[in-house]
């Protein structure tokens, strides 16, 4: 059974890491699938390894890179999984460049696409994904304001399910917050500062992590969540390498 | 610490507001005090006022936190400095002022925090970060201020761990005002906007909050929050007008 048969998605930052992953899943499910990216080469790549998908240079960050984006196409599920790497490295070695670089990047996507979401708006029953951080909870303290930019995201989601519940607009806004993924090219920076920070190899790092989630966990729970976005909308989800398990934040 | 008085006690942000309240209290204990802000009309009125030190300048130029610090070599540092954010629901803000408080309440703490690890201050040394309730329970129509407070607490517990790695001996500790402080212009902004959101008056959105909170007395409680040695190690407290100060678990 296809679960996404008939939908469209459009993946953000769908050229690497997650985002990839999440293409390559949902268009295996039946969606069809824009993956948007700044790096036209990675997109090259990503085209010719699953021909099924469309795919769009350009930079998220800008203003009017969502009403680009929809000009291609409307999706039912929009997936929001640009961002940037940030740097490793403890509060006082960090430049206010380095420090804010996920500000300046992670917020804004999401900033600009939840607000022409509810602008625009996108049709009723249309969902949001946003693909947040484990970090957003725990804190992050070696790789600057990656954390506090992860928590600003989430509550981009809730403050704009609130609007659209309150305009009446039909769109769910959903939140997942994955831990660490050793595996992609962020978790791999991460974890190897955190094991050198703490003087630990980063093998034994990583076993000592708990159920650390892969992309094709990530992937699989957002084609659980997109199958079905309007019994998890306003809520926000970590995922494990046990699947999906609802938050509780309290403010949500 | 046992007493306040002739203490060097180094305060960004306090020609108003909840600021201005500590710088009082402060003053009423005979601390040796600066005030670091821009407006120099505020500024020359507190001096005349109060006889407390002032410099004038920007909070989140981080060549001022770097001199500032050497030439007042502060006990105790309070990081106040902040913008009203732009009160709009998200959709009717603009990135820069979604921004406002990422760009300036947490530029300025992470300029300050930064030059108090980096000078260092003496251990000993408290340093005092402003975050706010809405990092707990969100602020929907200010924008990125919530996000921005959130990272404020954080900067915190991340200047700690700094600080315990490198044997500092500085302690770093958030303030989290919960209620809406009726009395300074952001918090009669927020009201306003919160109050019209929900279809009250200001003043019966502000009587939901319980006692308010006068800035004065928030100047009180930051004073208790450094002399009474059960809030030595706290990494957070919540102040309230009607419950007073209490650390906070993160």
């Amino acid at each position: 059974m296809f679960r996404l048969a008939g939908k469209t998605m459009v993946v953000i930052g769908g050229s690497r890491g997650v985002g990839r992953r999440v293409a390559e899943y949902s268009a295996r499910q039946g969606a069809q699938v824009l993956a948007v990216a700044r790096r036209e080469a990675a997109l090259r790549q990503l085209a010719q390894d699953l021909p099924g998908i469309k795919v769009l240079a350009l930079d998220a960050t800008l203003p009017n890179a969502p009403s680009k984006v929809f000009e291609v196409l409307v999706p039912d599920i929009l997936v929001l999984s640009g961002g940037a790497i940030p740097m490793a490295a403890p509060l006082h070695e960090q430049s206010w460049q380095d420090f804010t670089v996920n500000w300046e990047s992670d917020v804004k996507i999401a900033f600009h696409f939840c607000k022409t979401a509810l602008s625009r708006p996108l049709p009723a029953g249309s969902s949001v994904i946003l693909i947040a951080s484990s970090a957003a909870l725990a804190g992050s303290p070696l790789t600057g304001g990656y954390a506090g930019a992860k928590r600003t995201q989430m509550l981009i989601a809730s403050y704009s399910q609130k609007e659209s519940d309150r305009l009446g607009l039909g769109l769910q806004f959903v939140v997942l917050a994955p831990g660490i993924m050793p595996e992609t090219e962020f978790g791999k920076l991460a974890v190897d500062g955190y094991a050198r920070y703490i003087g630990m190899s980063t093998k034994d790092f990583i076993r000592a992590m708990a159920s650390p989630p892969t992309q094709s966990d990530v992937a699989n729970a957002v084609v659980e969540l997109a199958a079905d976005a309007y019994q998890s909308k306003g809520k926000m989800f970590i995922v494990t390498e046990k699947g999906l398990e609802r938050a509780s934040l309290c403010e949500w | 610490m046992e007493t306040l008085e002739k203490q060097n006690i180094l305060i960004i942000g306090g020609s108003r507001g909840l600021g201005l309240g500590v710088v009082e209290a402060f003053a009423a204990r005979h601390s040796n005090v600066t005030v670091v802000a821009r407006d120099e009309a505020r500024l020359a009125d507190l001096k005349a006022r109060l006889g407390v030190s002032v410099i004038a300048g920007d909070a989140t130029d981080p060549a001022l936190a770097d001199s500032v610090l050497r030439q007042v070599r502060p006990s105790v540092l309070l990081l106040n400095a902040g913008a009203t954010p732009a009160m709009a629901p998200l959709h009717k803000q603009t990135w820069e002022s979604f921004s406002r408080n990422w760009d300036t309440d947490v530029k300025a703490t992470f300029h300050w925090v930064q030059a108090a690890l980096n000078a260092p201050l003496a251990p000993g040394s408290r340093v005092l970060v402003s975050s706010s309730g809405a990092a707990i329970e969100g602020s929907p129509l200010s924008g990125g201020y919530a996000g921005a407070k959130r990272m404020i607490w954080l900067m915190a517990a991340y200047a700690n761990g700094v600080s315990n790695d490198l044997n500092l001996g500085i302690r770093f500790q958030a303030l989290l005002v919960r209620q809406i402080v009726g009395a300074t212009e952001l918090g009669h902004a927020a009201a306003e906007a919160y109050a019209r959101r929900k279809g009250v008056s200001t003043g019966a959105f502000l009587a939901g909050f319980g006692k308010p909170l006068a800035p004065r007395d928030y100047g009180e409680f930051v004073v208790t929050a450094l002399t009474d040695p059960k809030f030595e190690s706290a990494q957070a407290f919540a102040i309230r007008g009607e419950t007073g100060i209490q650390p906070l678990d993160a």
